[in-house]
């Protein structure tokens, strides 16, 4: 587990969240092995505050935004619990075309 | 009469072939229980259309509906509706638009245009308050519905303030299958209508009018519509203004969810050249909104070398994005540009017309059709297919008539990935892995559509696992389709859903003050399972059966291969027991028939 803990946790970001992050993704929570969304969602706000208020709430995702889990599964539970490696995509959750 | 606030209490019913036109009020409790746009039209359809009738003979009705919030300050409401039994599907279809037309067509005096007959020659129906002119279109016939519409504006000049104008291009002349009507460069895109306007050789229809409807609580209007539109500049919008939806195809790559090369796949390997980054990366994109919306998501990008320039260059949207670029394999955001421009000159739905191509390009590269440099990837050859298809050559020919038709024709295994449900081409969204929109899809009255369903709100949430969607999928699906078909029908644009706390209980809040009705979200839920239903009772009047409500065989076969959603395929048994499930949700019979005690309890018998 050790190279794979050591390996953090990449967010990336999609839509408004890559405007205002202004970037496509960061790796966050290196060093463990498994934590929980909120966790995550805090560490990336923290390394880009821009983030805060508009496209995170804290420890959730803000109103009309998601986490997805590895490209799969939706959640705006911040006691997910996420592994190292994992990567975890935040985006808006209206997907209107 | 006694007239509802926020109506005019009457629709304009017009003979093309007889040249006449007469006013018919509306049945008591008609327009509470239908509200307007595509409820209100599908009223009117049901009262209008023959059995079995074909959608291109004279007797096929051809509805122009517009809506209550037409005319008020409540921002995104400058809509309308135009219904028909589709060419493509030959079901229902209502295809919504936005613009001037809306409001200068609620000013001639009457709450929906119907038309039918057919003219002896092209003409332009006129409609004022003063009454219905027939002018001849001879002049007109053969151009694009831009110029088509200046030409019309100018030769009728100032009269009422100025005319307002829906046309259809080359594509509905030659009754293309999926021709659009448009106006002030917007269409209504779905379901081939402009192939109905152009089988009754009716090229355009002009309208103004003086005749302004009343409000129930003017006051109260006025301070709703700017709390909603500030709200409506908030941070639940932000993508629609900043980005667009062509936002969406970069997301949609990453989740695996994005169509590719007709279906074949969910990842388009160079998706970042056609992400918003890109596009803008030599370009200068401007932005505008609607007729009397504040969002503002319409981003236009410039054609450089092409003639664009000076037409204000082309609408990108996520949808004629992804059916023209990744749809198609095409990667060149030159060829996407140029083919969205060309589409919107002929008149053809962008959706329709990339699936169409895409079919074609399968065909092609599995031997079943001989069509020289129609393969994947060669933007040359879709623009070329694209201009065959708007004037029926060749290939094109065929491909004009709709995917299912062209596969019937070409036969072989081509069925089983014809891009379709009940005709109508699927949109941006692969059902493999979306899955609440797969069953959306099926179940659709208008055919394989994400507007009138909405079902992907379903995947995108954490209320069921968008691939493996559990039987909690139900009554999300339902629930989203019945607010679709609200705002559908009120009509407001769902790039509003985000701002309403509770949709239903905020739309209720909006009807309320401009027609006087003490109406609650309850009664609104009601109307919007009426709405649903007698759309339902629409199609099986004109055949149809439970074997429709079903996907591509391709998508129960062929798992995806690669990405977010990789192993993601359809279970034949599962889906038909959701489709099951949502038919008694609805009401109806487990195989979607509707029970005559269902139809008398809605007031639809």
């Amino acid at each position: 587990m050790d190279g794979e803990g050591t390996s953090g946790v990449t967010v990336e970001f999609f839509g408004i969240a890559r405007q205002r992050a202004g970037r496509t993704r960061i790796v966050v929570c290196r060093g463990l092995e498994s934590t929980r969304l909120g966790d995550v969602l805090l560490a990336a706000a923290e390394r880009l505050p821009e983030l805060a208020g508009e496209c995170l709430d804290g420890s959730r995702p803000q109103d009309g935004y998601l986490a997805n889990i590895n490209a799969r599964r939706f959640t705006t539970d911040p006691d997910t619990p996420i592994r190292a490696g994992d990567h975890v995509l935040l985006l808006a959750a209206d997907a209107g075309g | 009469m006694s007239t509802v606030p926020g109506y005019h209490g009457r629709y304009l019913r017009v003979d093309l072939s007889e040249r006449t036109s007469r006013e018919v009020p509306w049945p008591d409790g008609v327009l509470r229980s239908f509200l307007g746009g595509g409820g209100l039209g599908t009223w009117v359809l049901r009262r209008e259309t023959p059995d079995g009738v074909d959608p291109l003979s004279p007797e096929s009705p051809l509805v122009f509906v517009f809506s209550p919030l037409v005319g008020s300050p409540l921002t995104t409401s400058a809509k309308f509706a135009v219904l028909a039994k589709s060419p493509l599907t030959g079901r229902i279809n209502d295809s919504l638009s936005s613009s001037h037309f809306a409001i200068s067509g609620k000013r001639t005096g009457y709450d929906a245009i119907v038309i039918v007959g057919a003219a002896e020659g092209a003409t332009t129906l006129v409609v004022t308050p003063d009454g219905v002119r027939f002018e001849s279109a001879e002049t007109e016939w053969g151009l694009g519905s831009r110029e088509t519409g200046q030409r019309v504006r100018d030769r009728l000049g100032g009269e009422w303030g100025g005319f307002r104008v829906a046309a259809i291009g080359p594509a509905g002349e030659r009754l293309v299958h999926f021709a659009t009507i448009s106006h002030d460069a917007r269409h209504a895109g779905r379901g081939g209508l402009g192939a109905v306007m152009g089988s009754k050789r009716l090229k355009a229809i002009a309208v103004a009018g003086d005749r302004v409807v009343s409000f129930a609580d003017p006051g109260r209007l006025v301070e709703i519509s700017r709390d909603l539109s500030k709200r409506s500049l908030g941070p639940a919008t932000a993508k629609y203004r900043e980005l667009g939806t062509v936002d969406n195809l970069v997301t949609f790559n990453r989740l695996g969810s994005l169509p590719t090369r007709n279906f074949q796949g969910g990842v388009f390997a160079e998706a970042s050249m056609l992400s918003p980054e890109s596009l803008e990366a030599d370009r200068d994109r401007t932005r505008t909104s609607c007729a009397a919306c504040t969002i503002g998501c319409e981003h236009i990008f410039p054609l450089a070398g092409s003639g664009q320039e000076e037409g204000g260059g082309v609408r990108m949207e996520y949808e004629n994005l992804f059916a023209l670029g990744p749809l198609c394999g095409v990667s060149d955001p030159r060829a996407v540009l140029a083919a969205s421009a060309l589409c919107d000159e002929l008149g053809l739905d962008t959706i329709s017309t990339g699936a169409s191509i895409a079919f074609a390009m399968e065909c092609a590269e599995r031997g079943l059709v001989e069509i020289p440099g129609l393969r994947f990837g060669n933007g040359d050859a879709m623009l070329s297919m694209i201009d065959d298809i708007g004037n029926r050559r060749e290939w094109g020919d065929l491909l004009a008539e709709g995917t299912r038709a062209a596969a019937e024709r070409i036969g072989g295994e081509s069925q089983s990935f014809a891009p379709h449900v009940k005709g109508l081409e699927i949109p941006g969204y692969e059902p493999r892995a979306l899955q609440a929109m797969a069953l959306g899809f099926a179940v659709g009255t208008r055919g394989a559509d994400h507007n009138r369903s909405g079902a992907y709100e379903v995947d995108f949430s954490p209320e069921v696992g968008r691939i493996d969607a559990e039987p909690g999928t139900i009554e999300p699906v339902v629930r989203v389709e019945d607010e679709a078909v609200l705002m559908d029908s009120l009509i407001l644009c769902k790039f509003l859903r985000g701002v309403f706390e509770d949709r239903v209980a905020g739309m209720a809040e909006l009807l309320r003050p401009v027609t006087g009705w003490d109406v609650s979200p309850e009664e609104l839920r009601e109307t919007a399972g009426r709405i649903v239903t007698a759309k339902k009772a629409y199609n099986i009047a004109q055949g149809w059966t439970p074997a429709e409500d079903t996907l591509p065989q391709r998508f129960f076969e062929e798992p995806l291969g690669e990405g977010g959603s990789q192993g993601a395929q359809l279970d034949p048994d599962r889906l038909a027991a959701q489709i099951r499930a949502y038919n008694l949700q609805r009401g109806w019979t487990a195989e979607g028939y509707v029970p005559e005690d269902r139809l008398v309890a809605l007031g639809l018998a």
